[in-house]
């Protein structure tokens, strides 16, 4: 029995996955801390002397806001330099430990972070 | 205690932050059809974003606050948490372990022990998996409850149940897509917040050497730099014990354990596009691994030298789990401040959403659909998948509020579990390299080990060794929890193992045409032809990588050692 576990499933009309739709983390990411950083820089620029000597004099809303920018529009130029490539439809991604067949060889060129594939179908 | 200065601008940070988080689980439900997609993300993720899952789905903020609390009271040896004590089973993971686990096609850790071994096997560790990890989501639930009480002065109920709509929302929608994008950004959040603590701290106790030169002068004195000192067997003065137990029990078998069995950790692994984003997804992990600790033990020895009494006797001092709310506090202006509290708190509900989002996994494959209700079609699992999450959620907030009134109980449960976790390792390793190994072997040398950590735990209690320097002590009040956890650790691994070759020798093994693709040497002809498989470019392979990762441990140790 233990060979079939799961296999129930793959029988007849087999569900599409609809992985391939997943949107790209990198366009959020890079949003976001680009928002972050220029809010951070604004209120970098209006600190008071108070909030500046709490943090031992370091303007650091000023500093993290540039860090965070600078990490932003990375991640933004990654995404525009790099996109996903739509690979054709999936081969059908049925649940279970059915599916094989070599995946869509679909890439992007080597890139930052260890790993830039796009997303491919992987049927 | 510690409220924080937190305005509106603050306030504005955190809304958009969470705004985000719901918009998430929005945004990725269109990518869920099937069971498959909802569990495991239709296995398609590239390895950069599974391998940053992979380790934010271990630094949940109960994890940044405690290793924060263990530097202030053990010093630089809490290190070992970090090196030897997860780097070489990641890599571990990656390189040996992956091609079985994700090359065998297996949806969950239990799973492989279901075909590897037998249904009491897979039962044994799905039921206790799936336990351990609707409960400690509800430990993190509370923990989190715990800090936005202090913090903001919100009452413990709201944030419970205001924090679980979150984690609902994100997951229930996006299903693990939905945890996996939330602990990526997370990831960046958490080090954005935390690394303005360590500039400001460092700045102003004047600089590593200055916040070594004031450490002398506390409780911790001038040892507590020193990783390795003070281990020796016999007479060890070192926080965590003698190199036998820091080694074997926390390097090798805690460890190992743990980050190559808990599925928590591997599913994020299995979520990944192929057998190379797979492998290389532990891998890419242990890079920021390696210098996390920057982010927790020196905000943790900040906060020693910086807090009045810091773990004092007066029932209204801080505790050394305070001392990164301290820090903030102390330090950040408002804009900083909101990202570092966007940080905390997204790291609580990442710990629970790991949890969550793991047994969701395990109790509609493991136990729903191979013991409950067999053969339907996946539209079913995928409902059911929903179903037990919504109820995994539930459970975690009764957990929460059972917490809340007895705190006790939740240590109890975790070291019960703890037992559970001890002989994994052992069990697994067997399981892959032994292919005479036996079904009826798999289950006993668990049980064995599991017996084995708990008998240890309370024997270890009446031998002197375990006492700072050597003296028993009645009240239990010297003992040296860590190392007994360790020595516990190392009894679970040898009774698992000589409980597992034993029952080896009684018991009728599985033909070789049942474990195909699950053991050492029996190739399964069905998997797809590594040759064909896309590979990386040279210095993203895995052993380039991981021989990397080692690298950069070992150098790091001989400096900090």
């Amino acid at each position: 029995m233990s060979e079939t576990t799961g296999n129930n499933s793959a029988e007849e009309e087999i569900p599409q996955s609809a992985a391939a739709r997943l949107f790209d983390i990198r366009v959020l990411i890079g949003s976001l801390f680009t928002l972050y950083g220029v809010m951070l820089i604004v209120a970098g620029f209006f600190t008071s002397k108070s909030q500046l000597k709490k943090a031992s004099n370091i303007n650091i809303n000023l500093w993290l806001g540039i860090g965070m920018l600078v990490l932003g529009l990375l991640f933004l130029l990654w995404w525009k330099l790099n996109p996903i490539k739509i690979a054709k439809p999936g081969q059908g991604d049925s649940g279970g430990p059915s599916r094989g067949g070599p995946s869509g060889p679909s890439r992007g060129g080597p890139s930052s972070g260890g790993a830039s594939e796009g997303r491919p179908s992987d049927g | 205690m510690l409220r924080l200065d937190v305005n509106f601008f603050d306030y504005i940070i955190l809304a958009i932050y969470f705004a985000l988080v719901v918009g998430i689980g929005v945004m990725a439900r269109r990518a869920v059809a099937t069971s498959e997609d909802f569990l495991l993300s239709g296995r398609s993720l590239p390895a950069w974003v599974t391998g940053l899952a992979f380790i934010s789905a271990n630094l949940g903020a109960i994890e940044i606050l405690g290793m924060a609390a263990n530097g202030a009271q053990y010093g630089m040896s809490t290190l070992h948490f970090y090196w030897i004590g997860a780097v070489p089973a990641m890599v571990f993971l990656g390189i040996v372990m992956m091609p079985f686990y994700y090359g065998s096609k297996v949806r969950s850790v239990p799973e492989f022990l279901l075909r590897r071994f037998n249904p009491a096997t897979h039962l044994f560790n799905a039921v206790s998996f799936a336990l351990a990890a609707v409960l400690t989501a509800g430990v993190n639930l509370y923990a989190l409850a715990l800090v936005i009480n202090a913090l903001i002065g919100w009452p413990i109920w709201v944030s419970i149940v205001v924090s679980a709509a979150f984690v609902l929302v994100y997951i229930l929608l996006g299903g693990l897509s939905g945890a996996i994008y939330n602990e990526v950004l997370q990831f960046f959040v958490i080090v954005a917040g935390l690394v303005p603590l360590v500039i400001i701290g460092l700045h102003d106790v004047g600089g590593y050497s200055g916040l070594k030169e004031k450490v002398t002068h506390t409780a911790l004195g001038a040892h507590s730099f020193s990783t390795w000192g003070g281990t020796n067997v016999g007479h060890w003065t070192n926080p965590l014990g003698d190199w036998i137990g820091i080694v074997m029990g926390l390097g090798f078998v805690l460890s190992f354990g743990y980050w190559t069995t808990n599925f928590a950790e591997v599913q994020r692994a299995l979520s990944a596009k192929d057998l190379s984003a797979a492998q290389r997804t532990p891998l890419i992990g242990a890079f920021p691994k390696i210098f996390i600790p920057a982010l927790t033990i020196i905000p943790g020895l900040i906060a020693l030298v910086l807090v009045p009494n810091l773990n004092g006797k007066g029932a209204h001092d801080p505790t050394y789990n305070d001392a990164i709310p301290l820090l903030m506090n102390k330090f950040l202006p408002n804009g900083t401040l909101g990202i570092a509290l966007a940080g905390l708190l997204a790291a609580f509900m990442a710990g629970m959403a790991a949890n969550v989002s793991s047994f969701n996994t395990v109790f509609t494959y493991d136990i729903w659909q191979t013991y409950v209700v067999k053969g339907r079609r996946d539209r079913y699992y995928l409902t059911v998948g929903r179903v037990v999450t919504v109820v995994g959620i539930l459970i975690g907030i009764f957990t929460a509020f059972i917490a809340s009134g007895y705190s006790n109980i939740m240590n109890y449960i975790q070291l019960l579990f703890s037992y559970f976790n001890a002989p994994l390792f052992a069990t697994f390793i067997i399981a892959m390299f032994w292919k005479r190994s036996t079904p009826w072997a798999g289950v006993s040398g668990l049980a064995a080990g599991t017996l084995g950590a708990a008998v240890m735990h309370f024997g270890g209690y009446h031998i002197a060794y375990f006492y700072k320097g050597g003296v028993f002590d009645p009240t239990h009040g010297t003992i040296n929890a860590q190392m007994l956890n360790f020595y516990g650790a190392i009894t679970a691994f040898v009774a698992d193992v000589v409980v597992t070759v034993l029952v080896t020798m009684v018991t009728k093994p599985k033909p070789e045409s049942e474990l195909r693709g699950l053991v050492w040497g029996i190739k399964d002809p069905d998997a797809p032809d590594p040759a064909l498989a896309v590979k990386p470019t040279w210095w993203a392979s895995p052993k380039v990588l991981g021989g990397t990762a080692l690298g950069i441990v070992l150098v790091l140790s001989v400096i900090f050692a």
